[in-house]
């Protein structure tokens, strides 16, 4: 375990590392002038801003002083909200979309799980059918779509319905904004959907699979009732499939929130992913890529980990 | 084998011959739609728009400029279509040569590879997407480029994979005694072994670049106007939503199937093929 | 059982991670916007920074009018009035203006002197700052004695005609007469700063973090934040230090910033907001059935087509008339806009004052009506001229927001339709856009002018041959005579008529192709009552006079 961590940590350093010289890279050559305006400003004063970041040093040596802070863990300081550090940014905008994915990644496991058990017990009746279809949306449905759907039906008619039925100011579900836990519920179950409907199919699968194995058929025959066979050994053997797409499954959750944060106006950091390439606002795209890899690598040794605690068979390597 | 094998199992099975036949539908329709209506996918009149579907020749209705609904979603069923299949051949065939290589050398180059590879996986695919429009204009081709070059690498992995497990296989060790190069290996062993794999995969990457077209197209990154495939129809008719709501439902209807079809075979041929 | 001790693990961790987030949330926020006299609304976005001098956008202006007062405040007509300065005296030749300014102080208490103007104005005039970035809009500052020199590097800071006599008096000398200097003196560069608030800021990077958050704002106006959440909300609250707060009916405005405009039109259907932008017709209509108030205003902006005159083929004078005259406005305004939006037949949006009347009246419109029938003979002409066979195809860039590509297909349609010649729209974000008219290496470009102050020559200054932002590069030594006449005219009704002058001129060239005057629509709740909407950038959203009935 502790070589496993030792080495995925060394891989870990050169991936960071070369995402930074690459972003640094493809930043620094895109087309154009750093700063244009539209407004009257004297050409003087653009100059002085660039040298003020430092943009007019040779481009190596820009280089080797960004890899100097990035060592000290300083990611520098945003070209478009000039006073605000990237660390500064990250840090009060990623809790909220870590806040966001793991409340997603909850929903889709657990309602994954049950559904798929739902689905596999009742094999070809109309219960596998509803979760059948459940899954099919999550799958065919665009995230930004659903988005916007939910929020007009859920939010808006039957939130509305509901305060008008009880004639309270009672809001079920707020339409935008990210105050308390009610503002929470139906982002979250929507960017939860497409990971769900991969769990559902895979769970249905995998324990479909699981419950024709032998060792389950021996223990029907050793007159376990099939409630505790499925507790038992099914559930357990079925999930092993599930742990190893759990990586990519949250990462695409925790990055790819941008069309839910932006419908729901939810201050994550899906927003400054999208805006900050455009704006080239260059020390932020560095340092978002260098924070989204760091998740990624992350996220991936977790899922790593947890699987061979799982799965003693498996050797970390 | 592998490929007569899987397409023994669609023609086995009623639902991935329905999904076969509607996606064989909607391309011939794509092409030949220009038989079939008079109007053309850009010219506006604006005396006619927001007609609801069925009203006089404009099937699926027309939009805001008073353009058939029915032209623009074959124009975009092209689009979208081409886009879908020529990104997901791209990165295949990137993912194949790259896993391929990465496997059969080993030591210090797979490992440099695969640090790339990482590399690649682990930027946030949208900044590299957004660069390059920067850099080369919004278009179909920009597109697919973008979208093969972000995510080439889950079928890198698989390969290399699958590489790693037959290389030391009898049959390519004892090829390897009699002297045949790497590459007639890659060719003759391991690629044909593999092609179950490479098939799920290309059916899985179809309908997910025909989505994050729909997404660029949602970000405001799609191709250009007036030309529209199916995610921007969607999005365009999205702001309609609440008064017009065939706007954004035939489009997002046509998403929707056409990504169950590519699922539905795609899992046929994964059955066929033992996973 | 190693592995279902993991699972349960796992679940409980995710279950105490939501607790957690859950108990941050204040509940008795979600009950605010039921309680009175608080006033809901949407500004769109995150302003980057609350700093009067460095605030660019329309964004942070709309705090920031709320936050801050100038010497000059603009009334419910967008007409200057007394802010700070209780009244103040302009010299015969209308070179200096003495501003007396009241008793005022700052949000915290302490007094406002002139010194707080001084220090402001010299900051926004800085070319070289130490510890923030060059306000950009300091130009607008560049009608005072010295302040060019001293923004361009070339004169020094003691040089600048702006005097703080005594605490309350500040006397400022002008190079020229400026009769829109009061119009300068309430935009947001000239705002106040408490240099003693500033120096205790800490810097990060080198850089104050005077107006980044909260607690490094300190204002004069109407309002204080109350709380900043970035990206989220910014709640207003009534300021009591504030000079004129009896009048100021509000206790509390809650910012909310929702980036995407459908979301906001369900939270204003939900109740959420009081008041929400509309950008498509049939939401007006679907929000007026349900019973709010639709209003329209004109923005001030002018959308049109910059042509690049150098352009191989844009330099014909006919072919631009041709693209001009191809576009039918009526059908633009009423059947693909339809946001109130007027035609707009020559380039000085009619909020612009010109004397009696606005300038608009006074010049009277420059591209004649219904005239497609013209643009074809226009583009033979060109043809003949520029020696083609068949029509060039043109490119026209357009940036990413809905509104510019719908118009963008319509002016394709039409130019296709009418004068025979095919475009191709390149999209692109507006940074990209920039860049690209910066180096002139474009045709034609879809854009949206609005001054910075109320005043034809914010509008006409950009076709000057030597202005900053002469894209167009229209190129006339008769033009630019024109316009320094104007600069140096004393009498109004002479400078109104030299500025109709040189429209006319202007348009006898048609270098660029005006649209239409943007006008916006919104949605307000009957109980709101006196919102202002301005046609300035710092008054776009001003609830000075805001009450609930």
């Amino acid at each position: 375990m502790f070589r496993f961590i030792c080495r995925r940590l060394v891989l870990s350093l050169i991936t960071v590392w070369m995402v930074v010289t690459f972003t640094f890279l493809l930043m620094h050559h895109m087309p154009g002038e750093l700063f244009v305006v539209k407004k009257n400003v004297p050409p003087q004063v653009l100059e002085n801003i660039t040298q003020k970041y430092g943009l007019d040093r040779p481009k190596l040596e820009q280089y080797f002083i960004y890899l100097g802070n990035v060592v000290r863990g300083d990611l520098g300081i945003s070209m478009k909200y000039t006073n605000k550090s990237v660390n500064t940014i990250i840090s009060k905008a990623f809790p909220v979309s870590v806040d966001l994915g793991l409340r997603a990644l909850f929903i889709a496991l657990s309602m994954g799980i049950i559904l798929g058990i739902i689905a596999a017990l009742n094999k070809n009746k109309p219960l596998d059918d509803i979760t059948l279809f459940i899954s099919v949306i999550g799958v065919a449905v665009p995230g930004f779509v659903l988005g916007t759907l939910s929020q007009y039906l859920l939010c808006y008619k039957l939130t509305g319905f509901l305060s008008r039925v009880t004639g309270s100011s009672f809001r079920l579900f707020p339409v935008s904004g990210w105050k308390g836990f009610s503002y929470t519920l139906v982002p979250s179950a929507v960017l939860a959907f497409g990971a769900m409907a991969i769990i559902i199919r895979m769970m249905r699968s995998s324990l479909l699979d699981v419950l024709e194995l032998n060792y389950i058929v021996n223990a029907k025959v050793k007159g376990l009732s099939s409630r505790e066979i499925i507790t038992k050994h099914g559930i357990k053997n079925a999930l092993f499939p599930i742990v190893s797409v759990l990586g990519p499954l949250s990462v695409s959750i925790l990055l790819g929130s941008f069309a839910i944060e932006k419908i729901f106006s939810i201050p994550g950091l899906g927003h400054y992913l999208v805006t900050s390439v455009q704006e080239k606002d260059y020390t932020m795209v560095i340092g978002l890529s260098l924070f989204t890899s760091l998740i990624v690598i992350l996220v991936n040794t977790i899922t790593d980990i947890l699987y061979s605690i799982m799965d003693p068979r498996v050797q970390l390597k | 084998m592998f490929v007569s094998r899987a397409v023994k199992a669609i023609v086995q099975n009623r639902i991935a011959v329905t999904a076969l036949l509607f996606l064989g539908l909607v391309f011939i329709v794509s092409l030949i739609y220009p038989l079939l209506s008079e109007y053309n996918y850009y010219a506006h009149n604006l005396d006619n728009v927001f007609l609801p579907p069925f009203s006089g020749k404009h099937v699926f209705g027309t939009d805001n400029f008073g353009r058939d609904l029915f032209v623009r979603v074959c124009e975009g069923a092209k689009i979208s279509l081409k886009i879908g299949l020529a990104a997901a051949l791209i990165q295949t065939l990137i993912g194949i040569i790259y896993g391929c290589l990465s496997g059969v050398y080993g030591g210090i180059i797979d490992e440099i590879m695969m640090r790339i590879a990482d590399m690649f996986h682990s930027i946030p695919s949208l900044i590299i997407v957004i660069l390059l429009t920067t850099f080369m204009g919004r278009s179909e081709m920009t597109i697919i480029i973008a979208l093969s070059i972000t995510d080439w690498t889950g079928m890198a992995k698989i390969m290399r994979g699958q590489t790693l497990l037959l290389r030391e296989m009898e049959f390519v060790q004892s090829a390897k005694v009699l002297g045949v190069g790497n590459l007639r290996i890659i060719t003759k062993h391991i690629i044909p072994n593999s092609m179950g794999a490479i098939l799920v995969n290309v059916m899985l990457s179809i309908p997910a670049a025909i989505f994050a077209e729909a997404f660029l197209s949602f970000l405001g990154l799609g191709i250009e106007i007036p030309k529209a495939s199916w995610g921007t129809l969607a999005n365009e008719g999205f702001v309609y939503a609440s008064s017009y709501p065939w706007l954004v439902i035939i489009p997002l209807s046509f998403i929707a199937v056409i990504m169950i079809c590519f699922y539905v075979i795609g899992d046929t041929i994964k059955d066929a093929l033992g996973g | 059982m190693r592995f279902s001790k993991g699972i349960i693990l796992l679940t409980t961790c995710l279950i105490c991670f939501s607790m957690i987030f859950a108990g941050c949330s204040d509940p008795k926020k979600q009950e605010a916007f039921l309680e009175e006299n608080i006033l809901n609304i949407s500004i769109g976005g995150e302003p980057e920074v609350l700093d009067p001098q460095l605030a660019i956008d329309v964004y942070p202006m709309r705090v920031i009018n709320a936050v801050f007062e100038g010497l000059c405040r603009n009334d419910e007509k967008g007409v200057p009035m007394p802010g700070v300065a209780k009244f103040w005296d302009i010299s015969e030749d209308k070179l200096t203006y003495t501003f007396y300014l009241r008793e005022a102080t700052w949000s915290d208490g302490t007094q406002i002197t002139a010194k707080d103007f001084k220090d402001a104005w010299l900051r926004a005039l800085d070319p070289n700052p130490k510890d923030h970035q060059p306000a950009l809009m300091g130009y607008l500052l560049m009608c005072i004695e010295g302040a060019e020199n001293y923004l361009y590097g070339e004169g020094s800071k003691e040089d600048v005609g702006i005097e703080a006599k005594d605490d309350k008096t500040l006397v400022v000398k002008l190079t020229k007469p400026t009769p829109y200097f009061l119009q300068i003196v309430s935009n947001s560069v000239a705002m106040p700063i408490n240099s003693e608030f500033y120096s205790k800021q800490p810097l990060v990077e080198g850089m104050s973090k005077y107006g980044a958050d909260i607690e490094n704002v300190l204002g004069n106006g109407p309002y204080v934040i109350k709380e900043w959440n970035h990206n989220e909300d910014i709640v207003l609250e009534k300021n009591p230090n504030y000079w004129n707060a009896e009048n100021i009916k509000l206790s509390t405005v809650n910012l909310r910033i929702i980036p995407d405009n459908s979301s906001a039109i369900t939270s204003f259907k939900a109740g959420e907001l009081d008041i929400v932008e509309i950008s498509e017709a049939h939401q007006r209509d679907e929000l007026k059935a349900k019973g709010a108030v639709v209003e329209s205003y004109n923005t001030g902006a002018t959308q049109y087509v910059s042509i690049n005159n150098e352009d191989k083929y844009l330099k014909n004078v006919n072919l631009r008339k041709a693209l001009v005259y191809g576009i039918e406005r009526e059908s633009l305004v009423n059947k693909v806009v339809k946001d109130g939006s007027e035609e707009a037949y020559a380039f000085v949006n009619p909020v612009v004052g010109g004397g009696n009347n606005s300038f608009r009246q006074e010049t009277g419109d420059l591209v004649r009506r219904d005239n497609t029938a013209e643009a074809e003979s226009f583009a033979l002409k060109s043809l003949v001229e520029l020696k083609l066979s068949d029509m060039p195809k043109l490119s026209l860039l357009v940036d990413d927001m809905e509104t510019s590509k719908r118009d963008a297909q319509a002016l394709q349609e039409m130019w296709r339709k009418n004068v025979g010649i095919e475009v191709e729209i390149e999209t692109m974000s507006f940074e990209s856009i920039q860049e690209r008219m910066m180096q002139k290496d474009y045709q034609m470009v879809l854009l949206r002018w609005s001054g910075d102050y109320n005043d034809p020559t914010s509008f006409l200054e950009i076709f000057e041959t030597e202005n900053y932002f002469n894209i167009v590069g229209f190129n006339n030594s008769e033009y630019d005579s024109l316009m320094s006449k104007a600069r140096e005219e004393t009498d109004e009704k002479k400078r109104m008529n030299l500025l109709s002058e040189a429209e006319e001129l202007l348009f006898k060239y048609m270098p660029i192709c005006p649209l239409y005057y943007v006008h916006n629509s919104y949605a307000v709740k009957p109980k709101v009552k006196g919102l202002v909407r301005g046609s300035s950038a710092i008054q776009d959203m001003d609830f000075y006079w805001t009450y609930l009935e």
